[in-house]
This record gives C-alpha cells, structure tokens and sequence, in this order.
C-alpha cells in the first residue's frame, strides 16, 4: 500500500483550534520507521507487549504503527479524564500489567504527569515520546528489526474499560486482522474515492479498526477528530463530513440522537453543510434502535443525507470487528414481532399487523453475517437452534481471537467446538431470520453505556467501599433510555441508614466514587433496606431479578 | 428565580430528573459523578435560550464548570 503512490494523503487529524493535518502515506509510513527503530534502540524486541497512552495526535499515529513494523504488540489505553481519580488509574494499569506483562509503556511528558507515571509506580520501563524524539537514530535501520512473516503469533491487543476489561486483553494475531480487512473491505465496497470519518477514540475496537487500521490497510482516506471535540461539538463531525465529502462513518446509536437533538447540534452551525456524499453511516457497538435512525434522517435528510446510508452492522473485539453488516443502498430491515412472545417464550413470531402497538416490538436486523463468518444460534447445551429462536450467538471465522492474552482461564469457557469448527460465544442473545442476524440482549451482565462496555462488578465493588453501604450488597445495571438512545447506569444498594440526609450523603458518594474511579455517570442511585436485594439460591446478589423488579416499580409509578 | 436557582432546577428536572434533588453552590457536578461530559452541551444550551448567553465550547471545561458556582460566574461574565 505505501509503495504506491506515496504522497497520497493517507489521514488527516483534526483539534479544535488548529489547521487541519493532512499526513501522506510516505510520511506516515517514515515516521512509524523512526519510532520501530527508535524502540528498537531501546531494547523493545519482536512479540513483546506495548502499552501506548497517548492524545489525538500524529505521534499516536507513529508510535502505533512502528510498534506493527517492528513485530511488537501495541495495545492502546485512554488517557486520564479530567475527572478521573490517578490512583485507580494507576492500580488499574498496573492490573493490567501483571497481567499482559508488556515490555514498556508509551506516554508523553502530559499524560504520564497527568497520570502521576513514573517508572518507579510502573512495574515497567516507561518511554516518554519526547525523550525518544530528541533521541531519535539517525542512522537508518537495520532491515533485520522489520520482522516479516509468524502470520499467527499476536499483531495487536485490544482492552475495553474498567479494572474487569483491562485484564481482558484481546490478543488477535496478523492473519486474522489481515482477513478482517480483506473481508469489511470488500462488503464495504471500498475504493480509492472513499474517505472515512471519526470521531472515535482509538483504544475503542470501532475507532481502532474500522477507522485506523482498516483505511490505512485499505489505502483510504481517513479523517480522525479528537473524541473530547466532537463530544463538545457533535456538529464537528458533520461539518468534518461536509468539507471533506466524506462516504463512510461508524457510529454508536447514542450518536445519532446526540447529533438529532437541536440542541446539541445548533441549527445556525449547519448552515452549509452537505450530507449527500455519505454512502454509509454505519450504526455498531452498542443496541440499535429504529427511532434512534429515524430522528437521524428526519433532521438530516434536507441537508442531502440519504435515509438509505444508515446501515447496522453488529461486531466484538474478539472477531476483530465486524461479524454482520447491512444496508449499503439497501434500507434495513425491520423485524415486527410479538413483544410477550419474545419475553416470554424466547421466540421471534412476526406480529399481526393489526395488534396494538404495545404488544410489537421492532428489532432492527444487523444484517447477514460477513462473508468469511459462520453464525449459530446455540441454548444452554450448544445445541443449534431452528430461526427466530432466541438463543446464544457463536461464532467462527477466519478472525477470531487467539485467545485472551495471558487468561487461560477465560479461553476454557469462551471456545466450544460444534461439528468440526470452533465457535466463540460472544454472550450475546438473539435470533437468525431469513439469513439474517437480530440481537436481542446479552447473556452475561454488561452495560453498554455510550457505545462503551461496562461491567457491573466493577461499580458494585466501588460502591461497596462507601461508607453506611452494606458490602456485597449493591447491584449496578443498565436501563435504556430513548431519550439519549443509550443505557443508563443504575445503581441499588443495601443500607441501614433510615435519615435522608444519611441516604443522600450516601447516594452522593456512591455517585463521586464511581465518577472518578470510572469515569461512569450513575443516573439513579438508590439506597434500599437491609435485605431488599434479590439473591440467587447461592446467595449472589442476582442482577437480572433486580433489574426486572426495578423496571416493573419504575412502570407501576408512570 | 435566580440565575442558580433556575439552572439547579434545570439541572434537577431535566437532566437528573429528580425535581426534588437540591443543588449546592459548590457541589461538584462533574467530578462529583452527578453528571457527565454529554450533559454539558445540554447546559450550554439552555443556558443560551434561558439567559441569552453563548459560552463557547472550550468554556465548557470539567475545570470550568464543575460547580453550579462555577456555571453562573461564567454566564454573569457574559452577561456583563
């Protein structure tokens, strides 16, 4: 890809603030040699681990892809939040260090301090961007630090949040992200004219892939914002759309009502801008809702958005990305099913359409699984199940996880073998209808909040440290909520306290310490009597029993 | 009712949606885990069609704007 063509502008960053950075193939693929030998130098060899902790910026950009050329494995974190407390910060990487067990750590001189990063609170080298920089060799590089072939052995390790998913690296070698671009490509129908745009972070699965690796393996043009702008001024994406007529961009459904609200996305700052050349506006990593892509195209649809761009596609760390995707000219198919017989059953029986709307529910379809994947719906004994049964996804491909770095113990339960292949169990529920995939919820307990997984265990164990909680006794959840078109977090705990001013202190603190440990909003806290929680028979605080008595309270009060 | 009491009361109403949640001066809103960087662009904008005043998107900062105190210093600045 470099070879060709090498002045071809590969991505362009974009900060508030500052002109645009246009950087072309030969420039990018210089400066990532620069960084491999400079690591190099450094003693950072082949199939070690690299954790980068860097800003939107050219040098995240560099250090990533030198990291690739030089045959080690770079994993890239968030940088400290504003709100963000750096002790859990630090407890949570050195969590994960123990763990994936990496050869250095890539920060500049703001973030590390930020975090408080020394080398002496890291159990690892830390390597500071502008120590190398001012160090860089000058010599050109031995040929023989560029590793060439082990297609299998590890390319690159993708984490989601909190202290559960840091310890969860996701280890996916060469071949498979190779195939994965090969295969999105080719269903994306990707071309020299096609340019993507984001706004999403780079340790997200969605940013790093479908708009990082994939264009630069692609040879398409990709425009990256900083995620902190867009979230200041969402119409920075549309207007980044606009100026560079961009075709393709990935998206959590949250997204589409953020921008959809006017007053989020302000009527004067869409003066001139033009929707038309958006091919695709891919709607991924979080549940996806009919209305949520109506509100989309009913406000965007008179500044040249075709309603037939919104697409769904339906994807993990662990394929990757991407397992299905639709649309693509084509408008998304809506499944109108029978909502009791849903619950009730686990069955997806198409609804009379003369039933009221309360007993429908619409499932939007995410389409048919990529062309290198192969999907069953399996119960509790990995039995397939027949169409429109509810059941859990498993997966095979020729891109799924080698396994998760250094966790034996996860590999154990996530691989089974049906027939003569392995499957992943994503832990996702939901059912196959003419060929293909609807999501209908998840089997094991997690919030996706704002496109971003959380798991439950880790705001239950903060807000088991607040004083006046009875440790052991909280349960987190999520709740969607149309407003935002996304989950909000939910949070019950077990008191004894009977003052309100007691309970509110309490709520307070359950808010604050999950905030700056997390940097998770908790919509509703409530403080509940001793033994008010639902337990399983082994005595387990059972999350889904709470969460069903929760939302029946929450409706009887409507 | 006063510039802070109408945007605790937008702030209580709308985005907590506890009507009944009171907001102190110098409550931390952000960094206290009450709201969240998605709910700033929400306050920027009532603050515009409630009081007429625009704060500019790199106004709204954690730093900026973590207490109601905070908030409506920023908006009587501009009102000025």
């Amino acid at each position: 890809m470099m070879a060709s063509d090498p002045d071809r502008v590969c991505v362009t960053i974009q900060h508030a603030g500052s002109p645009d950075l246009s950087i072309s193939r030969r420039r990018l693929l210089l400066t990532a040699t620069s960084w491999a030998h400079a690591f190099h130098v450094s003693g950072v060899r082949a199939e070690q681990v690299v954790v980068i902790i860097l800003p939107h910026g050219e040098d995240l950009l560099g250090v990533y892809w030198g990291c690739i050329m030089l045959g080690a494995i770079p994993s890239i974190l968030p940088t400290l939040g504003d709100k963000l407390a750096p002790d859990k910060y630090r407890a949570d990487l050195n969590a994960l260090i123990a763990v994936t067990q990496p050869a250095a750590l890539v920060s500049d001189f703001h973030s590390a301090a930020t975090c408080e990063l020394t080398s002496d609170n890291l159990s690892i080298r830390l390597l500071l961007t502008e120590d190398i920089s001012r160090n860089m060799p000058t010599t050109t590089p031995p040929e023989t630090i560029f590793t060439s072939g082990k297609p299998d052995r590890t390319a690159i390790l993708q984490h989601s949040s909190g202290s559960t998913g840091l310890q969860k690296g996701v280890a996916l070698s060469h071949t498979a992200v190779l195939n994965h671009v090969r295969t999105v490509a080719e269903r994306m129908n990707l071309g020299k004219s096609d340019v993507i745009v984001s706004w999403l972070p780079l340790y997200h699965d969605m940013g790093l892939i479908a708009c990082f690796i994939l264009p630069i393996l692609s040879g398409v043009n990709v425009v990256l914002m900083s995620p902190f702008d867009w979230v200041r001024a969402p119409v920075r994406l549309l207007q980044a759309i606009s100026s560079y007529r961009g075709t393709l961009c990935w998206l959590p459904n949250f997204a589409l009502n953020f921008m959809s609200n006017p007053n989020r996305v302000r009527e004067r700052d869409l003066a001139g801008v033009a929707l038309s050349s958006l091919r695709a506006l891919i709607n991924c990593s979080e549940p996806t809702f009919a209305a949520s892509m109506d509100l989309f195209a009913a406000r965007f649809t008179r500044f040249g958005f075709n309603s037939e761009a919104l697409c769904v596609s339906y994807a993990m760390a662990e394929n990757v990305f991407a397992v299905s995707q639709n649309g693509l000219g084509i408008p998304v198919r809506r499944d109108v099913i029978n909502r009791q017989m849903l619950i009730r059953d686990q069955v997806a029986i198409p609804a009379l359409s003369d039933a009221p709307v309360s007993d429908k529910i619409v499932m939007m379809s995410a389409g048919q699984p990529l062309a290198n994947m192969r999907m069953a719906i399996i119960d509790d004994t990995l039995v397939p199940l027949p169409d429109r049964v509810v059941g859990e996804v498993a997966i095979h491909s020729d891109c799924l996880l080698t396994g998760y770095f250094n966790r034996p113990d996860l590999n154990n339960i996530t691989f089974v073998r049906l027939g003569d292949l392995t499957f992943f169990r994503t832990g996702d529920l939901g059912y196959l209808a003419e060929g293909e995939i609807y999501i209908t919820g998840r089997k094991k307990d997690l919030l996706i909040v704002a496109g971003k997984n959380i798991y439950p265990q880790d705001l239950e164990q903060l807000a088991n440290t607040v004083e006046g909680i009875h440790p052991g006794r909280t349960v987190a959840f999520g709740l969607f909520d149309d407003r935002t078109g996304t989950e909000e977090v939910v949070l019950l705990a077990e008191s004894s306290e009977t003052e309100p001013e007691c309970i509110e202190r309490i709520a307070n603190e359950v808010r604050s310490v999950v905030g700056i440990n997390t940097d998770v909003v908790v919509r509703r806290v409530e403080i509940v009597g001793p033994g008010s929680l639902i337990k399983t028979s082994s005595g387990k605080i059972a999350r889904s029993a709470n969460k069903e008595r929760y939302v029946a309270a929450i409706a009887r009060t409507r | 009712m006063d510039i802070s009491n109408k945007l605790a009361h937008y702030i209580s109403t709308d985005i907590l949606r506890q009507p009944n949640r009171v907001i102190k001066a110098d409550e931390k809103l952000i960094s206290g885990g009450l709201i969240g960087s998605f709910d700033l662009v929400d306050i920027q904008a009532f603050i515009e069609t409630e009081f007429g005043v625009w704060i500019e998107d790199p106004a709204m900062t954690v730093k900026t704007c973590d207490t109601l105190a905070q908030i409506v210093r920023l908006i009587e600045e501009r009102k000025t």
